[in-house]
């Protein structure tokens, strides 16, 4: 696309390196969004050759537009000055603590491949100096990731397919959508052809470089000491080619900062063992396998187990919307009678039809999901290993455990199980789906959650369910019964201009609601120890939240005017990631608090 | 419980206040009421919808004008040896703590109105989120930037 700006640019000396040739800069959608906390400064591309590249050959960029910047001749210290008065404070505070620096490539230059320090750069000379080699991905990984990639695509399109399945439209309409999802799976190819064809990574200075993109290019560099967790995936085509996917996440971006897909087994664990012989992950490697220390190990009874303990009043109404499409699809007519033939029993066991089915489809999903399920303890790190085609095995180093989380909903706690999350500040969005905890073991018998709690969050040594919890203040049960009469009625008068002659029964969840919500008050339960704050909520799905109080990033104190009647407060604390809410608490039990959490902070 | 040694705003922040939220009600709150009393009209007699209306702007026009200096007399902020202390809300209180180590980065901001005030907005943020932990609004412009220089300088672990 940009041959004859090539002829007119001095081309550097390796020509089979296309980052290195200039490319008019043009703008990607997918990427390159500056974000409002670290406005990404319109270039930190360091001039490669002594420029001299005259205006008519500076190829015009929509950055430079859009930043009413344009790059010229100047020296790397003046290119930091200009960055420095942009970004101001942010250069000083923000870059150094994110995580990696990205820096997107224009014009005729080279990447300036580490980060910036407010001390002062590194020598420039060794940063470009190019004795560490560049690596690709595995050359077979194309072939493997194609399917899976536009397979993922489509599927995270399903809510369109379904519509496209079940509308009514003509066929030339169908058609049109068909080729919109046709599109995005071709986008999701192109993207996975372009990861593929032009990703390079290294271990250079101590820091990970990867560098990709071939029109919107971007360089990163991600300091390993600040790896939130690594994971390794390996889907069947994968484990048929002996390849596996590494994914490393820092607390930057919503995305996953570092991906590399596929790179051979071999790779990857080299990868691997150089990134903890750095930072933050176990030292250990996989040799140490035999002496890495079991945390837990789940069966194939507990994941079945926690398949059908699993959200199933939402996948009910999903699957009853569909059926009702279904019969719909049978014409105007099948519907009308049915509704009207459709006797209460008939209704009941349509619900408990529907219930099966997701019962059915939670278990087998689990199955996949979890099938071999263990946690380990690697010195300074837990590593979990799951799943039954795609495995996963996410490392997380201890250091870095945000929030330590326990699910127990009504059903799986009879059981006697809960489920433990893991949390790091590397929260974000993975195959589309936000993602609700690095780390997960799904099914913990109640005796051992206390135990994996703390084995989670070293540093935290409170276990919840041995400590006794403070309660919450007597006075708050009132403004819980409040919230519930409030919220329940509205649905009550919803529900009643429904249903015609049972409509007066509906008032008797009214009664439901307050049992609930004496419930959820009496086993509420906050404690905050010299290092830990805990806290307890919920009584339909209980929430046990443990946070170490060395990771406290704010603490804030809040009062409604309900709340200042009755002389309440709630603590909110945050880390990096969650914010968490303690039951509300009375004058003298706030008063502590506030006293305790300044008395230490941080 | 309350914050009395705290530093107070800058007294011009009422002015500001009651000025943005004038502007706010010419640019929103009346065409939407104004709107929403044509619709009314056609459910009740014009005058009684008409009477509404003007009733609806008065309050209004009275709160833009009277709650400012409450959220005035709310708005304290302390800085401390380890935090940095904020208390705000008439209604809703809040008290937010931030430790210095923990602060990732400060902004100053200043609109248009604020910028003829001589005001600025101070906004701290953490590795909490993308939330502000801590805004303190209406300084003199040269306070919020000594203010975010001061607080952008101490350092530590960030905890993350």
């Amino acid at each position: 696309m940009a041959s004859d700006q090539d002829d007119k640019t001095p081309l550097p000396e390796d020509p089979t390196d296309i980052f290195i040739r200039p490319q008019p800069g043009q703008l990607e959608p997918e990427e390159d969004q500056p974000t409002e906390e670290a406005p990404r400064p319109a270039s930190l591309a360091v001039p490669n050759e002594p420029t001299h590249v005259s205006d008519d050959q500076r190829p015009v960029t929509i950055e430079s537009l859009a930043y009413g910047y344009h790059r010229d001749e100047r020296t790397l210290g003046e290119d930091l000055e200009e960055v420095s008065e942009t970004v101001g404070v942010h250069l000083e505070e923000d870059i150094t603590q994110t995580v990696g620096v990205h820096l997107e490539e224009e014009g005729p230059s080279l990447t300036l491949g580490d980060h910036l320090e407010p001390a002062g750069l590194h020598d420039a000379e060794t940063i470009i100096a190019p004795d560490t080699p560049w690596r690709g991905l595995h050359p077979v990984s194309l072939a493997v990731n194609l399917i899976p990639r536009a397979w993922q695509t489509i599927r995270g399109l399903w809510p369109i397919l379904l519509v496209v399945v079940l509308s009514g439209e003509s066929i030339g309409m169908r058609f049109v959508d068909m080729l919109v999802i046709l599109m995005f799976a071709l986008v999701s190819v192109w993207n996975t052809f372009i990861h593929w064809a032009t990703l390079r990574y290294r271990i250079h200075a101590g820091r990970l470089e990867i560098r990709q993109g071939l029109l919107n290019r971007s360089a990163r560099t991600i300091d390993p000491a600040r790896i939130q967790n690594i994971e390794l995936v390996q889907n069947l085509f994968h484990t048929w080619s002996g390849l596996v996917e590494l994914r490393i996440e820092t607390a930057g971006e919503q995305t996953t900062e570092g991906l590399l897909s596929a790179l051979s087994v071999e790779d990857a664990t080299e990868l691997r063992n150089q990134l903890a012989a750095i930072g933050s992950l176990a030292k250990q490697g996989d040799e140490d396998e035999r002496e890495a220390d079991t945390v837990a190990q789940i069966g194939l009874t507990e994941i079945l187990a926690f398949g059908l303990t699993q959200r199933t009043i939402g996948t009910v109404a999903v699957i009853t919307a569909i059926g009702l499409e279904v019969m719909g699809q049978g014409g105007p007519d099948v519907a009308a009678n049915l509704t009207n033939t459709m006797q209460p029993t008939m209704v009941i066991a349509a619900f408990m039809l529907a219930f099966v089915v997701s019962w059915t489809i939670s278990a087998i999903s689990a199955i996949f999901r979890f099938y071999g399920y263990r946690m380990v303890h690697l010195g300074d790190a837990i590593r979990t290993e799951q799943g039954l085609t795609t495995k996963r095995r996410v490392e997380i180093p201890l250091s870095k455990v945000q929030l330590v989380r326990s699910d127990e909903p009504l059903m799986r706690r009879m059981m006697g199980y809960g489920t433990v999350l893991i949390e790091t500040a590397g929260l974000g969005f993975v195959e589309g789906q936000q993602r609700t905890a690095e780390g997960m073991v799904p099914m913990v018998e109640r005796q051992d959650l206390g135990r994996i709690a703390t084995t989670a969050a070293p540093h935290a040594d409170v276990d919840p369910w041995a400590a006794s919890l403070n309660p919450a203040h007597p006075r708050s049960l009132y403004r819980a019964l409040a919230g519930a009469t409030i919220r329940v009625s509205i649905l009550i008068a919803l529900g009643m201009s429904f249903f015609g002659p049972i409509k007066w029964a509906l008032l008797g969840f009214l009664p439901i609601a307050w049992i609930g919500a004496w419930l959820d008050w009496a086993k509420q339960g906050w404690l905050v120890t010299d290092s830990a704050i805990v806290s307890r909520r919920g009584f339909f799905n209980r929430r046990t939240f443990i946070v170490s109080r060395d990771k406290l990033q704010s603490v804030h104190l809040v009062q409604g005017p309900l709340m200042r009647l009755h002389g309440l407060n709630r603590l909110v604390v945050s880390v990096a990631g969650s914010r968490i809410a303690l039951p509300e608490t009375g004058e003298t039990d706030t008063a502590w608090l506030q006293t305790e959490l300044n008395r230490s902070t941080i | 419980m309350d914050l009395q040694d705290g530093t107070r705003l800058d007294p011009g922040v009422v002015m500001l206040w009651r000025l943005q939220r004038l502007v706010r009600m010419v640019m929103i709150g009346l065409p939407t009421l104004i709107g929403l009393g044509f619709f009314a009209s056609s459910f009740v007699r014009t005058e009684l919808a008409a009477v509404l209306v003007v009733t609806l702007i008065a309050m209004n026009l009275v709160f833009a004008l009277f709650w400012p200096s409450l959220e005035y007399n709310a708005y304290r902020y302390l800085v401390r040896d380890h935090d940095l202390l904020v208390q705000h809300g008439v209604l809703f209180r809040r008290w937010s703590s931030v430790p210095h180590s923990r602060i990732q980065h400060v902004d100053t901001r200043q609109g248009p109105i604020e910028r003829v005030f001589g005001l600025s907005r101070l906004i701290v943020f953490t590795a909490a989120g993308s939330l502000a932990d801590a805004a303190i609004p209406g300084l003199k412009t040269q306070d919020a930037e000594h203010l975010r220089d001061e607080l952008s300088r101490r350092g530590g672990d960030d905890g993350v």
